[in-house]
């Protein structure tokens, strides 16, 4: 169903992040990320910070990670980010 | 914590045991927002604005999170923690109405434009007149204040008076050439400008008003746009004589004359003129000279008077004073009635100073170039000019020609 639904937005070329909440990534150099679209925190530290997203996990690693912002459409992260994984 | 933050306070607050993950996820799907989330220990730390506390609070027993306040920051806790300080909020009321009370008065009188006459001088005219430093905005009438310095200096051609936050601006413009001619000092040569008798120009009063010529001269060109033409090109005209008639003469076909007509004659008419230039003046003139001596007397100036501080007062014989004076504002033109200045008094003693040949040459170059100067200011185009300087003794005659064309025509009244 989940599959049939991406083929479909990919076909008529809609917009993933309205259609299937993919969450939208802004990162500025490795210091400054934003992630909007997001469905909330589910582990927060501050070397690791995994957010759960309508598509996907997002895992981001790295060292003094904070969350600079955080509400219901976005957050952001500030710290040393080394890695950006979608699980 | 930014602007918002200050105005409407914040806090900071630690979040410890149950799931905080969840509390914050929780205060995110609420729409309550939440900044500098950091771990701080076994838990974390984050602000969160003062109104959305007690939500947060009751979303923390949800995810069993236990919410300690850190620092309260912001208008309202200062509020708060001030409520005790009684003198303090007095101290923002009186102050406030201070600031209230001085706005309704002038505290600074401007003057703008003036060269001939000082602000001083304008400032006590001003006074006599009742508008002084301290006056209530209220009762100033910038019309009244317009019309009372054009009636009494006769030589400012235009004044404007405007209040500005508690400044009254006054700017002036000065006839400067009027200025100019007066102290020029020049002769000129009398027989050409005397005003001619009444017994010269005809009385035709009763029949039309006439154009006459305002000095003598070679007519170069001539319009009528009224009247009849009583001169033409190249005539050579005398001050005073009829250059366009006020009397139109109405003919028949035949040629003859059925009946007169008085008209306000009206044209333009331009002649080369001739100015005699004599000029004389002393070979000796006052001089100053500054013995090095200084006093400086420094004042307060509060509410509209200046109290000044002892010592420094001028004793000198002979000097120059020059008043530096500063006045607090809080911003733009919102002056307030508290200021400070220095008076500073130069001591000088009187001396005659010589010309020497040279020197006496180049003054009459400068006041024959000053007259030719005024002259081009009242509209005549100077053509040609030439001066003699001889240097007598006591004295440095002066005399030139200057060719010259200028507008003639001068309607009678």
């Amino acid at each position: 169903m989940k599959k049939g639904m991406e083929s479909l937005v990919s076909a008529l070329e809609l917009p993933q992040d309205l259609c299937l909440g993919a969450a939208v990534i802004t990162a500025l150099g490795c210091r400054e990320l934003t992630i909007e679209n997001h469905k909330g925190i589910l582990e927060y530290g501050p070397e690791c910070i995994r957010v759960l997203s309508g598509m996907c996990r997002i895992k981001i690693t790295g060292s003094d990670l904070v969350i600079s912002y955080f509400n219901r459409e976005a957050m952001k992260i500030e710290g040393r980010i080394r890695e950006i994984i979608y699980e | 914590m930014n602007r918002r933050g200050q105005w409407n306070g914040s806090l900071t607050v630690r979040a410890e045991g149950g799931s905080p993950e969840r509390f914050f996820n929780l205060c995110g799907f609420h729409g309550i927002s939440l900044t500098r989330i950091e771990r701080d220990g076994d838990g974390y730390r984050f602000c969160i604005a003062a109104r959305d506390f007690y939500e947060a609070r009751k979303l923390s027993r949800k995810a069993q999170v236990k919410l300690l306040i850190k620092e309260k920051r912001g208008l309202p806790f200062f509020l708060k923690r001030s409520r005790k300080r009684l003198a303090f909020y007095v101290g923002i009321l009186v102050c406030t109405g201070l600031l209230y009370a001085s706005s309704l008065f002038i505290w600074d009188i401007r003057m703008e434009g003036n060269t001939k006459y000082t602000d001083s001088t304008l400032l006590h005219f001003l006074e006599t007149k009742g508008y002084s430093h301290g006056m209530k905005k209220a009762g100033i009438v910038c019309e009244d204040i317009e019309k009372d310095i054009r009636n009494h200096y006769n030589d400012i051609t235009w004044v404007s008076a405007e209040i500005s936050g508690n400044r009254l601006i006054i700017r002036i413009k000065e006839n400067q050439v009027l200025e100019a001619a007066a102290d020029s000092g020049q002769e000129e040569e009398k027989e050409e400008t005397e005003p001619l008798t009444s017994q010269e120009v005809p009385d035709t009063s009763a029949l039309g008003r006439n154009v006459t010529a305002s000095r003598g001269g070679v007519i170069l060109s001539m319009i009528t746009r009224t009247g009849t033409p009583a001169v033409h090109v190249g005539d050579t005209v005398e001050p005073g004589q009829i250059l366009i008639s006020g009397i139109v003469e109405i003919k028949d076909e035949g040629g003859n004359l059925l009946k007169t007509e008085g008209v306000k004659a009206d044209g333009d008419v331009i002649a080369s003129t001739t100015y005699l230039y004599k000029d004389s003046f002393s070979l000796t003139y006052p001089e100053q000279y500054y013995t090095g001596q200084i006093k400086v007397r420094r004042y307060l100036w509060l509410f509209g008077s200046r109290h000044y501080v002892p010592g420094g007062k001028n004793t000198y014989e002979k000097s120059d004073e020059v008043d530096t004076y500063s006045q607090v504002h809080l911003w733009g033109n919102f002056y307030l009635p508290v200021g400070w200045g220095s008076v500073t008094a130069r001591e000088y003693r009187d001396a005659e100073g010589v010309y020497s040949e040279t020197a006496a040459k180049e003054q009459a170059e400068k006041r024959f170039r000053a007259y030719c100067e005024n002259l081009e200011a009242a509209g005549v185009k100077v053509e040609d000019a030439s001066y003699q300087a001889s240097v007598g003794t006591d004295t440095c005659d002066v005399t030139g020609t200057i060719h010259a064309t200028e507008a003639i025509a001068l309607t009678e009244e």
